[in-house]
């Protein structure tokens, strides 16, 4: 149809002598034989189910049916008159194929990749041969073959040949009978036996004789078609150590779904064993540890209470009987020594109310009535209420699962430091709760001096005071104390305040089912 | 009222001599005049409690003042052995103890003590253990004394 040197269309010609290809000119087929037939055989090389092209001796593409071009999907002004080279991933292997078939070579299944339109990759096998005029290269034939769902095939394989080889798993595979008939690199890994010396031999070549029992039971589970999920036993290697394994099997069938082994999936936790063992008694050491911490701050705060009783009595029976009698100087000594006795009486109640609420049960099983824990704290604050003018009101109080002896703390501790840190008006407290999605929410809001965001945190730990013991006393264990049994009942506490203008603390408590 | 006391007898079961000093203090101060026995060790303790079941001379104690915590045997087991005696199973206890253990007070509860006298710190509660005493024997009917705790302390327990 077209003599045109470069764009070349026409179908090929029927191999006869009068078809000339001569470099990169291609001539119009020859009129010569039957019509028909010509016609035919165009038709069938055109329209083949199989890809096929020629090329020119410089590598120009003389020709593509349309096979080929649905393959790579191009249409054909963009495939034919291009050099093949520029469809090719791999330019040497391109090269070595041209050159091959210049030198006369008829390749079969020469592997390359070519690019199709939208950028993906195809694998292609190309059988090619040169059709030559008295010695003189004409064009190639080539017939490309599509290899990409084979290689694509090949490569999930391998992949997941390769998952399996490197793992660190044991995989095994065994028939019905126990007989082995794979074994990755983890189970030779972890077993010591190579697939050479272990494929063929029964799965029981690993058993411990204790556990020999198992295989049996595990392959007949198999054969009706049940799995055998992380199983935790004990194996044996080749060089007879034993080894704690987490096993995993399950039934391997054949296409009709019949089932004909297992693969078994091994790993090794021995190592994790020794390390949660060792973790465990840790824990038992760190859980003693601190429970004889406790004891002893108990004990501490208990024992040293009995020689301080007589550090105070007797000072106090000193000035009851001498007093005036040894001069001032005395009376004062004597005034120091009850001081520190009785500062050291209320740190030792302290301690022991925070031991006590360190290692009371978390959670009592009744609920206690806040309400009423409320006026167990105001009774035993009566007095610093008398002599502070302090009024102290209340919303309504919900029923919460605490110890009643720490509620009533709770309450004491925080109206008794808004007392303690009050401006210079008589104080002001109201007491609230309110409940918001499963727990309440309790406050103690005063009018006292209020604290420095920067100490919000801090005053919440141990024996940390802002002020001196002269002119507010407390030990710094109240708030402490109240942190403990708040976060041990599941809840927290903080504050908010500003500066002269008053406090309000806040903690939470699980509201009961 | 310390003429009903002159001839009362009061064994104090107590093994600091800090304590007996400061018991004598209480008594002394609500002038509650009695011969009052120190035993300072448990086995004696019910030694004299044996003795007292063989020998009708020995006058028996209008009242005992109890430390819980003696050396060698536990009070309990002096309250026990006392409720088990023949002369003085009514006998009236005041329980001294150092101790606010729940344990220690239902102790002596079981054994019918009339008191737990929980040593407080401050002279001034101490010495109001002379009132206890006072007011034990000018009533001793003991089982009709319902238990009170008396901590010595303002706030109670």
């Amino acid at each position: 149809m077209s003599a045109d040197p470069v764009k070349v269309q026409s179908p090929p010609p029927i191999a006869e002598p009068e078809a000339r290809l001569n470099g990169q000119t291609i001539a119009a087929p020859d009129a010569s034989g039957s019509n028909e037939r010509r016609e035919d055989l165009r038709d069938f090389i055109e329209n083949a189910a199989v890809a096929l092209h020629w090329v020119g001796e410089d590598g120009t593409i003389l020709w593509a049916n349309k096979a080929e071009l649905q393959l790579l999907g191009y249409v054909r002004e963009e495939y034919v008159g291009r050099n093949i080279s520029d469809f090719h991933v791999d330019q040497e292997v391109i090269s070595d194929i041209l050159r091959r078939l210049k030198h006369g070579e008829t390749l079969t299944g020469a592997e390359a990749r070519m690019r199709c339109k939208d950028g993906t990759i195809r694998y292609v096998s190309i059988n090619s041969s040169v059709y030559r005029e008295e010695g003189r290269f004409i064009h190639t034939r080539c017939v490309t073959l599509d290899l990409t769902p084979q290689k694509q095939a090949t490569e999930v394989r391998e992949r997941l040949a390769s998952i399996v080889e490197s793992s660190a798993d044991a995989i095994i595979s065994k028939d019905l009978n126990g007989i082995i008939r794979s074994w990755n690199r983890g189970a030779e890994r972890i077993f010591g036996y190579t697939p050479g010396e272990i494929i063929g031999r029964n799965i029981s070549t690993l058993a411990v004789p204790e556990r020999i029992d198992e295989f049996p039971d595990i392959l007949a589970r198999l054969a009706r078609g049940e799995r055998v999920d992380h199983n935790q036993t004990k194996r044996k290697t080749k060089d007879g150590r034993v080894l704690t394994v987490s096993i995993t099997v399950s039934p391997l069938r054949d296409a009709e779904g019949t089932v004909i082994g297992g693969s078994e999936v091994a790993r090794d936790i021995t190592e994790r064993e020794v390390h949660e063992r060792a973790l465990e008694q840790a824990n038992a050491v760190l859980q003693q540890a601190n429970a004889d911490l406790q004891q002893f701050a108990y004990s501490a705060s208990h024992d040293l209470q009995e020689p301080l009783r007589m550090v105070s009595t007797y000072s106090e029976l000193l000035r009851k009987e001498f007093g005036s009698k040894l001069g001032p100087a005395a009376d004062e000594y004597i005034g120091y020594a009850i001081q520190g006795a009785q500062r050291m009486q209320q740190l030792l109640t302290d301690l022991r109310a925070y031991t006590l609420a360190s290692t009371s049960d978390p959670v009592p099983l009744g609920d206690i009535d806040a309400g009423a824990m409320l006026d167990k704290a105001l009774a035993n604050l009566e007095a610093v209420i008398k002599d502070s003018g302090a009024s102290i009101s209340r919303s309504d109080l919900p029923h919460v699962r605490l110890h009643e002896f720490q509620m009533e703390q709770l309450f004491q501790n925080l109206i008794g430091n808004a007392i303690r840190y009050r401006s210079n008006v008589p104080p002001q407290i109201h007491v609230a709760a309110l409940q918001r999605d499963r727990e309440w929410i309790f406050s103690v809001q005063d009018n006292g001096i209020g604290i420095d965001s920067q100490y919000k945190e801090q005053i919440f730990e141990l024996f940390k005071r802002l002020h001196s013991v002269a002119a507010y006393p407390g030990t710094g264990m109240g708030l402490g104390i109240c942190k403990r049994i708040v976060e041990r009942a599941g809840g927290r506490i903080w504050v908010e305040s500003e500066p002269g203008k008053g406090s309000t603390f806040f903690f939470t408590l699980p509201a009961p089912d | 009222m310390s003429t009903a006391c002159s001839t009362c007898h009061i064994v104090l079961a107590e093994d600091n001599p800090a304590d007996v000093g400061l018991v004598r203090h209480a008594l002394q101060e609500h002038q509650v005049e009695c011969e009052l026995h120190v035993i300072g060790d448990a086995d004696e303790v019910i030694s004299f409690i044996n003795d007292l079941d063989s020998d009708c001379t020995i006058p028996r104690p209008d009242l005992l003042l109890l430390d819980l915590n003696l050396p060698k045997k536990d009070g309990r087991e002096i309250l026990k052995h006392l409720r088990a005696s023949e002369r003085c199973w009514q006998t009236p206890v005041v329980v001294l103890s150092s101790s606010d253990a729940p344990a220690d007070h239902r102790d002596a509860q079981i054994n019918a003590a009339i008191h737990y006298f929980r040593k407080p710190c401050s002279l001034e509660d101490f010495l109001q253990l002379g009132s206890i005493v006072r007011a034990v024997i000018d009533h001793p009917s003991a089982d009709a004394v319902a238990m009170r705790d008396c901590t010595g302390e303002p706030q109670g327990i």
